[in-house]
């Protein structure tokens, strides 16, 4: 009896655990069927014998913009009425891995977004991407090769069409400035004075802190440009060959700017973080706040009241405003495993056109697309923004650690944020902080070594 | 009533093998979800791998590099430091606050249920809301506390208390302190109304004063329930995470002055939110290190515990 019993006990055990282990990989099997990829690729070839129509899936990490993607996708339907384009985001934690796996193993959507710079080149050199050539994509002749360069591998092919950009600038309160007759600064002088007044009316001129380290990469990578003799692309690509240095005078001096701006930032400055600068700019407590264009939706959702107007980076070296820093979010590419080519192509070159890109802009304010260069924007702030760059759309600079410097441990991303946040504490001068992140950068890039 | 005659069947009978049987079974499921992926992690730390594609075995380069190589060596030594701070302050901030409590509501105060509800209330909320409370709380423009410090005239006392490289992880900790004091307050409760009623009615006939009775009995009597929960702080400090990344985030700043094991794990892992790469190699590296403090604390506590016993 008793070892029947025990056998019973025995056997009770190895079964539980079966189902455990069972069930676990029932669980797997169903997520890698939820996966977006493999479906179309079953369906497609289906419902074309059926209605003649073809269905393309587009893949992203921007679960947020399901439906503004279903509208642009409904225009393209007006005029494309046989291709379905289904937008499939995944979560942005999740994408690079389950997209290439997918990839990899032949399946995966029609098209999807490509990360730019180094991430993007990972997936591309694993030659599950196809090459996109200017006779495919007309529009890739007219490019700005800054934005191309996002989404070029070193041996010069393409791998995605640019899709959307973020941009950097001064946003500011209308009503602020307006009460004590103060007017968008041209120069950083002007810029000073204004800071200035508004310091001695007691108000917080500009909204920024200290505890966030990724928003004072940003602040780096804004006011950088500003203070580049010359074309500031060509200095950011010395920078990456290692011809100029990050002890170089443009970059002293970004940082000595970025030391005299904490003087305008309120006594409590250090004790502020990311969202802190947002809600004191929210609450009209702060006159002014550098930041990107994605931050248009979120203010005018979260306060419909507040009144504000964005002005460009002043520029040191020039009249009129200084390069605007910007960078791609994404690109978007085609499998190279697709049954689709043809359609493919067709949805990336409608992208590509004026048409697509005004309802692009106007569903997705904040991430205005970098082809075709000039467009119709509705929105008032953005038009302005997106004004700064000039009439051909070269007064741009993009940030300076994204390419191949973010890529190893120490990245220059961490390492401006640790440099400004020293400096700011009073323990570096900008000469040392300069010094700091050449040293950090020069203990694993090549070209500083 | 036996069946069978075997040898393995005759073992499986004889008493001593008795516990097995009955361990068997939660033996089975630790090892499956526990053990293995445990050795799992521990393997990663020989090999280089950035989450997704080839696996490159590469011996003990990652050991080598976390404590030779900047920037790993520097944030190592840093979160060494830092989590013996986080460990000892806790214990200042946790514990002997908890102990003194339980001995106050050890005695027969009116409310004493209504205390011991309210200080253990905060144990029940989650870690994201507590430091999200305290982040306000100690917010430089808007929050309670410099305000406070503010309208009594202490102007010089309103710090930046988070964005302060010397204050940060003082706030940090005793935030973790105000949420968890309630667990070693009901172990030490308990432990006091363990100690048997005639030591403490004797003492009193000898003319022993409350003082005095506390340091003479309760103390050395619970002496094995404060090492117990000593112990306990030091594995969850050195495994924590949750509290600085609710109040400073993941690059545990200002200036790393809040990183600890966890925070650096989870940067060297996950990456940055400046799209540092991935390191799973380096992360369990970092993980392994943290497993070696913990089990060096945990056996010192043992060897020590015993000793002390016998």
């Amino acid at each position: 009896m008793k070892f029947k019993k025990s056998l019973l006990t025995l056997f009770i055990v190895i079964l539980s655990l079966c189902v455990v282990l069972f069930g676990c990989g029932k669980a797997a099997d169903e997520g890698s069927k939820d996966t977006p990829q493999g479906t179309a690729s079953e369906e497609s070839p289906k419902q074309e014998a059926e209605t003649k129509t073809v269905t393309l899936e587009l893949s992203s990490w921007r679960t947020e913009d399901v439906e503004p993607f279903n509208r642009i996708n409904e225009a393209f339907n007006k005029k494309y009425p046989n291709i379905k384009v289904e937008f499939k985001p995944i979560k942005n934690t999740e994408y690079d891995a389950q997209i290439k796996i997918a990839l990899e193993s032949g399946e995966g959507p029609d098209l999807l977004y490509l990360r730019p710079y180094d991430a993007g080149r990972l997936l591309a050199s694993s030659g599950v991407i196809m090459e996109l050539t200017p006779e495919m994509v007309p529009a890739l002749k007219d490019a700005n090769p800054s934005y191309l360069e996002a989404f070029k591998t070193d041996d010069g092919k393409i791998y995605a069409l640019p899709g959307g950009r973020v941009m950097l600038g001064f946003l500011y309160n209308k009503k602020i400035f307006q009460e004590y007759g103060l007017e968008e600064p041209k120069t950083w002088d002007e810029f000073y004075q204004v800071c200035e007044k508004l310091q001695e009316n007691g108000v917080r001129p500009i909204a920024m802190g200290f505890k966030d380290a990724w928003t004072i990469a940003h602040r780096s990578y804004q006011m950088l440009p500003a203070f580049i003799e010359g074309n500031a692309e060509e200095w950011r690509r010395k920078l990456l060959n290692g011809e100029v240095r990050f002890t170089d005078e443009s970059f002293v001096n970004h940082l000595a700017c970025l030391n005299k701006m904490k003087e305008y930032c309120g006594s409590d400055f250090l004790g502020l973080g990311y969202v802190d600068t947002q809600q004191l700019f929210l609450a009209e407590q702060a006159a002014i706040f550098p930041g990107g264009s994605f931050e248009i939706t979120y203010f005018r959702q979260t306060n419909p009241d507040l009144e504000f107007d964005v002005f460009a980076t002043p520029s040191n070296t020039k009249a009129g405003p200084a390069p605007v820093a910007m960078t791609p979010s994404w690109g978007y590419s085609i499998n190279k495993n697709t049954r689709n080519v043809d359609e493919c192509l067709v949805y990336l070159n409608w992208l590509a056109t004026p048409e697509a890109a005004e309802i692009i802009v106007n569903e997705l304010p904040g991430m205005p697309p970098m082809i075709p260069g000039n467009i119709e924007i509705e929105d008032e702030i953005m038009k302005k923004w997106s004004s700064f760059v000039g009439e051909k759309g070269d007064n741009v600079a993009m940030y300076w650690a994204f390419d191949k410097l973010n890529s190893q441990v120490p990245t220059g991303a961490v390492l401006i944020g640790e440099a400004v946040q020293m400096m700011w504490q009073g323990d570096y001068t900008p000469e040392q902080a300069a010094e700091h992140v050449q040293k950090g950068i020069s203990t694993w890039y090549e070209p500083h070594k | 009533m036996r069946e069978g005659s075997t040898r393995a069947v005759r073992l499986w009978h004889k008493e001593k093998f008795e516990p097995i049987k009955y361990i068997l079974p939660a033996f089975l499921v630790y090892t499956v979800f526990m053990t293995l992926p445990l050795f799992g992690s521990l393997l990663y730390s020989f090999f280089e791998w950035q989450g997704i594609g080839e696996m490159r075995y590469v011996g003990i380069q990652n050991y080598i590099k976390l404590f030779t190589q900047y920037p790993y060596n520097e944030r190592l030594v840093n979160v060494i430091i830092n989590n013996f701070k986080f460990f000892f302050l806790t214990i200042i901030f946790q514990n002997i606050v908890a102990l003194g409590i339980a001995i106050l509501l050890s005695f027969n105060l009116k409310g004493k249920n209504f205390f011991r509800f309210t200080f253990f209330l905060p144990t029940t909320l989650s870690v994201i809301i507590v430091g999200y409370l305290w982040t306000l709380l100690l917010n430089p423009t808007w929050g309670p506390i410099n305000s406070f410090l503010k309208s009594i005239g202490l102007e010089k006392l309103a710090l930046n208390w988070l964005g302060n490289t010397k204050t940060s992880l003082i706030c940090i900790t005793i935030a973790n302190a105000w949420q968890y004091m309630g667990i070693p307050m009901m172990i030490f409760l308990a432990g006091i109304n363990n100690i048997d009623e005639s030591i403490n009615e004797s003492s009193i006939i000898d003319g022993c004063n409350e003082l005095k009775r506390m340091w003479y009995i309760t103390l050395p009597l619970l002496r094995p329930i404060i090492g117990m929960t000593t112990i306990l702080v030091f594995v969850r400090n050195f495994s924590a995470f949750e509290i600085v990344y609710a109040m400073a985030g993941t690059s545990a700043g200002p200036l790393y002055s809040t990183d600890i094991f966890g925070t650096f794990f989870y940067r060297t892992l996950f990456g940055e939110t400046n799209s540092a790469p991935q390191d799973f190699g380096m992360g369990a590296t970092i993980a392994t290190c943290m497993l070696f403090i913990i089990s060096l604390g945990v056996i010192i506590w043992q060897i020590w515990d015993k000793r002390v016993n016998e």
